[in-house]
């Protein structure tokens, strides 16, 4: 299609028109009135307020578990038929907060930790002492509870089911 | 020549991705906050070296929380002594050597429990530092209320 050349506008004349017929739309885009001014500035207020509080508040606690403990409640009669030796594991206080094990289990009378105290039940469970062999944990008054539940920890470990605990020594 | 000011358009910031983010914040929070129940006071209980702890789930259960007293000279710490502050059961208070006190609440809760058809678990939650002389007499008022099934708390992963 051949271009025409843009007329030169001569002097004293009238520029010429434009005479292109450009579409302009009808119905402009405009949101219904309602919509247009949402104000979100309130709202924000709010969810900053619950955001703070939720920051605030927010306790990131570990986790807690129980080890399930059955305790005689004093009540019934000795069985006499199948005597057994009790694993008595003393908890002695060494120290502030520190603790050492004794028990009667023969070579392994002065367990060194918690842990060697666990392999040597879990060694000696099946051979030497049942499941079910009576294990009474001896602490004495002043150490910590923290210990005395490691102890009770490790025989639940080593899969012993009757372990009880002492009067404090 | 009279020029016509335009009055300036408002600034509009636009909120909605900053919502969007501020709203992700507050699900987050609401999901993972702990809120302190009354029952568990804030102590820390024991955490043995690989705990075969079961995890707390829902039973028929009273919670005997023996809590240590807070230091003198910074109240937001508590005492190393091993000695006991109070025992908390539920929202009662009982000091320490009334234990006749503590054997009666929970025979209470049992009774409760067994005209439910249910069997009734004290689960001990007693801070790390306790001295054990401290703890047994608690362990002996469970029992003497009839209650031989006590579950020791602790905690689930090392302490810091």
């Amino acid at each position: 299609m051949a271009q025409v050349p843009p007329q030169k506008q001569q002097a004293g004349t009238k520029p010429a028109v434009d005479e292109t017929v450009h579409h302009e739309s009808h119905t402009k885009r405009v949101p219904p009135k309602g919509i247009r001014d949402l104000n979100l500035t309130s709202m924000l207020d709010v969810c900053f307020q619950l955001l703070i509080f939720f920051i605030l508040t927010a306790s990131f606690a570990k986790g807690e578990g129980f080890l399930a403990a059955d305790l005689p409640l004093g009540q019934g009669t000795p069985n006499k038929d199948t005597p057994e030796q009790p694993i008595n594991i003393n908890v002695l206080v060494e120290g502030n907060t520190g603790f050492r094990l004794t028990t009667n289990i023969s070579r392994a009378q002065r367990p060194a930790s918690v842990r060697a105290l666990f392999r040597e039940l879990k060694s000696r469970r099946g051979s030497t002492y049942d499941h079910d062999n009576p294990i009474i944990i001896k602490p004495d008054g002043q150490v910590r509870w923290d210990h005395v539940v490691n102890v009770y920890n490790a025989c639940v470990r080593a899969k012993y089911s009757n372990i009880n605990f002492s009067e404090a020594n | 020549m009279k020029t016509k000011r335009r009055e300036p358009s408002p600034i509009q910031l636009n909120m909605t991705s900053m919502m969007d983010i501020v709203f992700q914040l507050i699900i987050f929070f609401i999901l993972v906050t702990n809120f302190t129940t009354a029952e568990l006071p804030e102590l820390v209980p024991p955490a043995p070296e690989e705990p075969q702890a079961e995890i707390t789930g829902k039973r028929k259960r009273i919670v005997v929380n023996i809590v240590p007293p807070r230091k003198q000279s910074d109240t937001s710490k508590f005492d190393e002594s091993g000695d006991v502050g109070e025992l908390r059961v539920g929202i009662s208070r009982i000091k320490t050597n009334e234990y006749e006190k503590l054997t009666a609440l929970i025979e209470k809760e049992k009774k409760f429990a067994d005209d439910e058809g249910k069997k009734l678990e004290v689960d001990l939650r007693s801070d790390f530092r306790i001295h054990y002389v401290n703890v047994q007499p608690v362990m002996k008022a469970i029992v003497q209320a009839g209650v031989s099934k006590i579950n020791v708390i602790t905690l689930m992963e090392k302490r810091n």
